[in-house]
């Protein structure tokens, strides 16, 4: 077989051309820290990582939702531990009025001391998670209770009726809200709450005792609630860790594609170091024999 | 017979030879050359005449008949035909690469991401204005990424066009110029000279021209080529044009199309309308689904001022290209419905616009995927075929080579048969001058 000089040369130059390339790759590789630049290096790791990337992205939506409403609720379930505190204290006052052995004067300074619970009840009532009243139903810029000016009654329920939710998986929601209707005017909360004052100012037992009951009423329908809330907030701690296991999962299998096997890559980079030496040194070495050296 | 015949007989062995270095000397001169077809001499002897001196023939000596161009036209068809698939699988790989390169570097997951993310937002709280703030940045912004994909398509549109426009330009100068080269070469082959580096500049025309238009080109009996192609002029019928006709050419009109099954203009031609245009309908499908999708949730929403039946996206959306935000939301943000019609349903509509998510992520994954298998594919196709051509150049070069070891040793064994015959004239001389003397 005869060869010529445009042979070996042009044999070199793509043997050489194909090296430098495959090594370049390689360094890229190494220099991004990631396996795939573009779709045609790989693909079907391509389509996936678009499809992951899309998943990781959902199950932070779905843990933010979930964090948000986690909050929203332990709010609730603070605050409805100190209403059924304040409910508690006041039928500890009732008790003590209603007492023939308390005097009018005492009676007085007790009645004073339900206008402060009343008082405490509304701020708890109106309570508010991230700027937004907690109470309100869909109206979280609404102030659900206010106290009129006289002190003497307290308005009527301005929030709304509606309840607000959040999406825990998929297609599943979770009412997040209590409305203040239910838990305060249903209750009767705060009409109990004036009619022991005013039976205190007028020494009325039968009206304490009347008063105490319903209080003691509202009180365990508050608990119940408070239980209720309790176990949505497990309920959500509960998926928040399946959304966080599905996101590390995600993330990891991402990484596979993306980051890939650095081992290898460095491997793969030494590897095409060496043949593109190998290609120059060999080149050199063939192309520069000639007949020429040789001849006288 | 003359007295100085063994005079003529060592001339023609020293002149011989030294036409013989001189083509060797050419051949080594060209090794750089591209395409150069190694020559060589061919040596043949004289006549022989009747000699005077003795009974028979005596010889006159060696002349060379005809400088053999060493070629293999067998191969050189091959060449041809080898460096259409070539370029046309080239000009494919090098377009997908530039394709797959402005695509990728978009991030179009990454931005309907955030779009949905800004829904997600809204849905949690629909009341604050900063959110829905956010869903219209993220609208405007995905818009543009997509408008901008788009157009990065478009661009590569008009540069196929332009280049199909160049090619066709050179295709009617090597015409004209393998026209011309056909008259010379036929005629000076007709008056007996050997045009050896005038057919060498044909080749590489004719390499060049099949290269861009996947022709075949066809030898005449008169040392010409002819070449056809078929056209299309106006989007009219195909019709067969004689581009080169042994010494003559019809240029291609400038409205023509050429037709052809290899080639440059072939992978120019498949992937401005089989690939550019899958990706123009998947992206403006996408963008029909986005809005259709979008549009029929928040048509049935209810927006801040409680009213209800707005679209989000202008209609009708055909693709990519109509694809906007209706003015209203453009222009005032509380027109963004994220509500359900009950209190229970706030942020519903925002909720279920944020769930459509997931259907999109698969059309974008797809996309991705084909252009990546497909950029794959041209580039495999490319590099086998420059390494099938790299064969065959290689088989031509072991005809047609030059090689300096070869040539140099050539060199050294005319050097020494020219000082031969060199040699034998001064022999021939001393026998003469001996002669001469003898009358003296």
């Amino acid at each position: 077989m005869r060869v010529t000089d445009s042979m070996q040369l042009s044999n070199w130059l793509r043997t050489m051309q194909k090296t430098s390339q495959r090594l370049e790759q390689a360094q890229t590789t190494l220099a991004s820290g990631k396996g795939v630049h573009k779709p045609s290096d790989n693909p079907a790791g391509t389509s996936r990582a678009v499809i992951l990337k899309e998943q990781i992205s959902r199950q932070e939506q779905y843990i933010f939702g979930i964090d948000d409403g986690s909050a929203w609720l332990k709010t609730a379930d603070t605050v409805l531990g100190m209403v059924s505190s304040s409910l508690s204290e006041a039928q500890g006052i009732a008790l003590q009025g209603a007492n023939a052995t308390v005097s009018q004067d005492q009676r007085k300074d007790l009645a004073a001391h339900i206008g402060q619970v009343i008082e405490h009840m509304v701020g708890l009532a109106n309570a508010k998670y991230a700027g937004n009243y907690i109470f309100s139903g869909e109206k979280i810029n609404a102030k659900p209770f206010e106290l009129n000016a006289d002190k003497t009654a307290v308005q009527p329920y301005a929030g709304g009726s509606g309840s607000i939710s959040r999406q825990v998986q998929g297609e599943d929601t979770l009412v997040i809200n209590y409305s203040g209707k239910e838990v305060f005017s249903d209750n009767k909360i705060f009409e109990s709450l004036f009619q022991l004052k005013q039976a205190l100012e007028t020494n009325n037992t039968d009206k304490m005792e009347k008063a105490n009951i319903e209080l003691s009423g509202a009180f365990n329908k508050v608990v119940s609630n408070r239980a209720i809330v309790g176990s949505k907030i497990n309920r959500l701690g509960e998926m928040k860790e399946l959304h966080e296991l599905q996101k590390d999962h995600f993330e990891s299998m991402l990484w596979e594609i993306e980051e890939g096997n650095l081992t290898e890559v460095i491997t793969a980079l030494k590897r095409e170091q060496m043949a593109y030496e190998a290609a120059m040194v060999v080149g050199a070495k063939i192309n520069g024999l000639s007949l020429l050296d040789y001849i006288r | 017979m003359s007295q100085f015949n063994g005079l003529y007989i060592a001339i023609s062995g020293m002149n011989a030879h030294k036409a013989a270095m001189e083509i060797t000397g050419h051949n080594i001169a060209n090794v750089s050359t591209e395409g150069y077809t190694r020559q060589e001499a061919v040596f043949v002897p004289y006549n022989p005449q009747q000699s005077t001196l003795f009974r028979g023939q005596i010889g006159r000596g060696v002349t060379i008949e005809y400088v053999r161009r060493m070629t293999d036209e067998y191969l050189e068809r091959r060449i041809q035909n080898e460096q259409s698939s070539a370029e046309s699988w080239k000009v494919k790989a090098e377009l997908l690469q530039n394709v797959e390169s402005s695509i990728n570097s978009l991030d179009l997951q990454g931005r309907f991401n955030s779009f949905w993310e800004a829904w997600h937002g809204l849905a949690m709280d629909s009341t604050v204005e900063q959110n829905r703030f956010e869903v219209q940045q993220q609208a405007t912004s995905l818009i543009n990424i997509l408008k901008i994909s788009r157009s990065q398509l478009e661009q590569i549109e008009s540069q196929i066009d332009f280049t199909m426009n160049s090619e066709m330009e050179r295709v009617n100068i090597l015409a004209e110029h393998i026209s011309k080269m056909n008259d010379e070469i036929s005629s000076n082959i007709r008056k007996g000279l050997q045009p050896n580096d005038l057919m060498d500049r044909r080749v590489g025309y004719l390499k060049e021209l099949v290269g861009i238009t996947g022709a075949s080109v066809i030898y005449n009996e008169d040392n010409t080529v002819s070449l056809s192609l078929n056209i299309s002029t106006s989007g009219g019928p195909a019709e067969e044009l004689k581009l080169i006709d042994g010494i003559y050419f019809q240029p291609m009109p400038s409205d023509a199309q050429v037709i052809t099954e290899g080639g440059k203009i072939f992978g120019l031609k498949e992937i401005k309308n089989n690939e550019l245009q899958y990706y123009y309908t998947t992206m403006d499908d996408i963008a029909k689904s986005l809005a259709t999708g979008i549009n029929d949730l928040h048509k049935t929403g209810y927006n801040k001022e409680g009213s209800t039946g707005i679209s989000f996206f202008k209609e009708p959306v055909s693709g990519v290209r109509d694809l906007e935000l209706i003015p209203e939301i453009k222009g005032y943000l509380d027109k963004i419905g994220a509500d359900g019609s009950s209190p229970d349903e706030t942020g519903k509509i925002a909720m279920e616009i944020f769930n459509l998510g997931d259907g999109f992520s698969r059309s974008i994954s797809n996309f991705l995927g084909h252009i990546g298998t497909a950029t794959k594919n041209t580039m495999i196709q490319d590099s086998s075929h420059q390494d099938m051509l790299q064969t065959m150049e290689n088989l031509k070069a072991e005809v047609s080579g030059v090689s300096m070891d070869e040539e140099l040793a050539n060199m050294m064994r005319f050097q020494r048969s020219y000082q031969a015959s060199a040699k034998v004239l001064s022999v021939m001389d001393e026998i003469l001058e001996t002669l001469i003397n003898m009358v003296r």
